[in-house]
């Protein structure tokens, strides 16, 4: 029997950063995941770190812990980061009373803004809408939502948390109203293991739902599906917003090779979770809506689709459960439901992970009476920790006789952490050639990441996400990764798992030229 | 510039097509849009004396006055020269080499516009399992029973039709050849 101070459920951003702040508190953690890391909303959103701007007029409070935390992620997880900066533009449609409002509540936020001419707008983002009539900059940037996930949870491993994946909760075992811990399925062996802590941590995003029934307490969620496309290449070089009243499909936002844009808001049954489909109806308004921010996205390739489901709480003051909260909903169910030993952290947005982790880690360490600060404001993630001088990539280039932007690569993945990887003899060989993945990031990602499919690999690495979607690399990303895992034979499984999984994003958008390149992938691999 | 026969390739079989018809007797033209090939049944059918256009693209079509024939086409490389033939075969290949285009709802087919079998819904056009045959696969040009392509519904005289591009994997090469040999 294993007892831990406490146990995370969901290795989503939100239970990664709880694991982290937990551990670097010295609490005895462990934090449990029914899939892969970042495998529900977390890795289906833009990756957009918000400024805050978004939300400057409708949710000050949101907009407030939004550029805070904006400010500090900067810092702490540089390597995960990509300062881009934001564009508000306001179309003539829009007008200019949206914008005059949402630049006094940006002032009143602490959002740094500058205004653009249409003119110096389209000097810095030539393809934006050239219709516009005004645009506002902002300290919007890109983030690397997989990236960032890891990062929490390998540094909960390097401070002694212990992290399962492939395990899925059956039962919260309770005695005399206390919860004590839980019953857990191990996927892989087919098991289920028992293991007990002072607190349990709901943190399973929308499946929170269904974790607080087996805790025997209700909330009140509401699924809200939205779905994004995605973009043969970078569109833009900063995040592209509409400087009005939020509504569908109106940010676009560069990401490592490609673009994304979104997002549909729509409700949905808790059913239909764990298999979002995008529909034709979503595709055709999201591109129609993102045509007004960047004309030339119509005859941009767009490579797939997603659609990621976010966990929006129903207010407890409204039995109806229209009213919505859309902040950070940290539930103490002692003292809501007199049912101990167990918290709910939910709501929230990517950007304030952080601090729903520190608020989280803080409500445990009282209860605990463990005296223990937060510092994960100030601690850096594991590869932000110093950054990487360019000159010191083209000196282990030149050494492993390697491309430099290979280097570069995975330096821009794994910042410092890059000193961990063995470039020399095999691992210098080119992998993915759209991300430019080479095999010792695929060594070091199964040795110290924790990977065990092509999928876990793709979101550690970024493997398969380019342009190409694959149809270059699956067979050699198969073979590297069966023979780091020690087993050649896996090979064929894992590259016909990953087609099969990876097929699900291309079905939505399987016309034009994206008809052409699922044909040719389809000829290669599929028959 | 005149010829027996004038294919427009680009599809895996238009090489060995044109070589065949080409030791038959007749004078063939092979026009595709790849670059200059290395492809080998290309360069073998170069070598038996077939004409060769690599790289080049059909942009003009000109029709007889009722719809009936083709009467020549042109290319972007060789402008207002007019390209004739007996015959002209369409083997133009699928949507990876642009044989066959497609947007929401349409399939078409870009060089002479000719009648292609699809379904109109496009979020039907592929299954949710990877492996199992796709919809899309089942798309193509429609080939009448001589092997020649329709145009809204009706036969043109001098038009045939081959190879991949061809709707539920029809394979009609023998036929064709009698035909035209």
């Amino acid at each position: 029997m294993k007892e831990f101070d406490v146990i995370i459920i969901g290795a989503g951003i939100t239970g990664a950063g709880t694991a982290r702040d937990c551990a670097l508190r010295g609490l005895k953690t462990l934090l449990i995941e029914r899939a892969d890391i970042a495998d529900g909303a977390s890795g289906r959103n833009h990756g957009l770190l918000h400024s805050g701007a978004r939300y400057a007029v409708g949710d000050p409070e949101s907009a407030c812990e939004c550029i805070k935390e904006n400010m500090i992620l900067r810092k702490v997880a540089s390597n995960c980061v990509e300062a881009t900066d934001g564009l508000f533009i306001s179309l003539p449609e829009d007008g200019l009373e949206y914008r005059d409002k949402f630049l006094k509540k940006c002032a009143e936020a602490g959002i740094h803004t500058q205004t653009l001419s249409p003119q110096k707008a389209l000097s810095l983002e030539p393809l934006v809408n050239p219709e516009l009539i005004s645009a506002v900059k902002v300290p919007d940037a890109s983030v690397d939502p997989f990236r960032l996930v890891s990062a929490n949870v390998l540094d909960a491993r390097l401070h002694g948390a212990e992290v399962l994946t492939q395990q899925e909760v059956t039962e919260i075992i309770k005695e005399d109203g206390r919860v004590k811990g839980l019953k857990v399925l191990d996927k892989s062996s087919g098991t289920v293991n028992t293991y007990y802590a002072h607190y349990i941590v709901n943190a399973a995003g929308i499946w929170g739902a269904k974790i607080a029934e087996m805790a025997g307490v209700h909330i009140g969620m509401l699924p809200a599906k939205g779905s994004l496309l995605v973009f043969d290449h970078r569109v833009t070089r900063m995040v592209i917003n509409r400087c009005r009243k939020p509504a569908n499909a109106d940010i676009l936002v560069p990401g490592d090779v490609v673009s994304v844009l979104g997002t549909t808001s729509d409700k949905v049954p808790f059913e239909q979770c764990d298999d979002m489909k995008v529909t034709k109806e979503e595709v055709d308004l999201l591109l129609r809506e993102g045509c007004k921010l960047v004309p030339s996205l119509a005859q941009t390739r767009i490579i797939r689709a997603y659609a990621g489901v976010r966990p929006l709480v129903a207010s407890d003051d409204d039995p109806s459960g229209r009213n919505v909260s859309r902040g950070i909903v940290l539930l103490d169910h002692l003292k809501r439901d007199g049912v101990d030993g167990f918290i709910s952290i939910t709501g929230g947005k990517l950007t304030s992970y952080r601090l729903m982790a520190e608020m989280t880690a803080d409500l445990l360490c009282s209860k605990l009476a463990i005296k223990a600060k937060c510092h994960t404001a100030d601690t850096p993630l594991p590869g932000s920790e110093k950054s990487v001088k360019f000159s010191s990539v083209v000196r282990k280039a030149r050494e492993m006789k390697m491309d430099t932007s290979v280097i570069e690569a995975a330096v821009s993945r794994h910042g410092s952490q890059v000193e961990a990887m063995d470039f020399s003899g095999k691992g210098s060989e080119l992998v993915c050639e759209c991300e430019k993945v080479c095999r010792a990031e695929i060594a070091y990602a199964v040795k110290v990441l924790g990977v065990k499919t092509l999928d876990d690999l793709r979101r550690r690495t970024r493997v398969g996400m380019g342009p190409c979607q694959s149809s270059y690399c699956v067979e050699k990303a198969a073979k590297a990764l069966a023979e780091e895992l020690g087993d050649t034979s896996l090979s064929e499984e894992l590259k016909k798992d990953y087609l099969q999984h990876r097929w699900k994003g291309i079905v939505p958008v399987c016309r034009a030229e994206q008809l052409a390149q699922a044909e040719y992938l389809r000829n290669k691999y599929g028959k | 510039m005149r010829a027996d026969v004038i294919i427009i390739g680009g599809g895996q079989q238009d090489a060995a097509l044109a070589t065949r018809l080409l030791e038959a007797g007749k004078k063939v033209l092979l026009i595709f849009e790849g670059r200059k090939s290395e492809d080998r049944s290309r360069e073998e059918f170069r070598a038996k004396g077939g004409s060769l256009l690599a790289g080049d693209k059909v942009c003009r079509v000109d029709w007889a006055e009722d719809g009936s024939r083709v009467e020549a086409i042109y290319t972007e490389g060789l402008e207002d020269t007019a390209l004739r033939a007996e015959a002209y075969v369409l083997c133009s290949g699928r949507f990876f080499i642009r044989g066959l285009l497609s947007e929401e709802d349409r399939v078409w087919e870009p060089v002479f516009g000719v009648d292609v079998k699809y379904l109109k819904d496009s979020s039907r056009w592929c299954d949710p399992d990877f492996f199992a045959p796709q919809p899309f696969d089942s798309f193509g040009v429609i080939p009448s029973e001589d092997c020649k392509a329709l145009k809204d519904g009706k036969e043109v005289e001098n038009l045939y039709v081959t190879g991949d591009i061809l709707c539920d994997g029809i394979d009609n090469t023998e036929e064709l050849c009698k035909r035209i040999i």
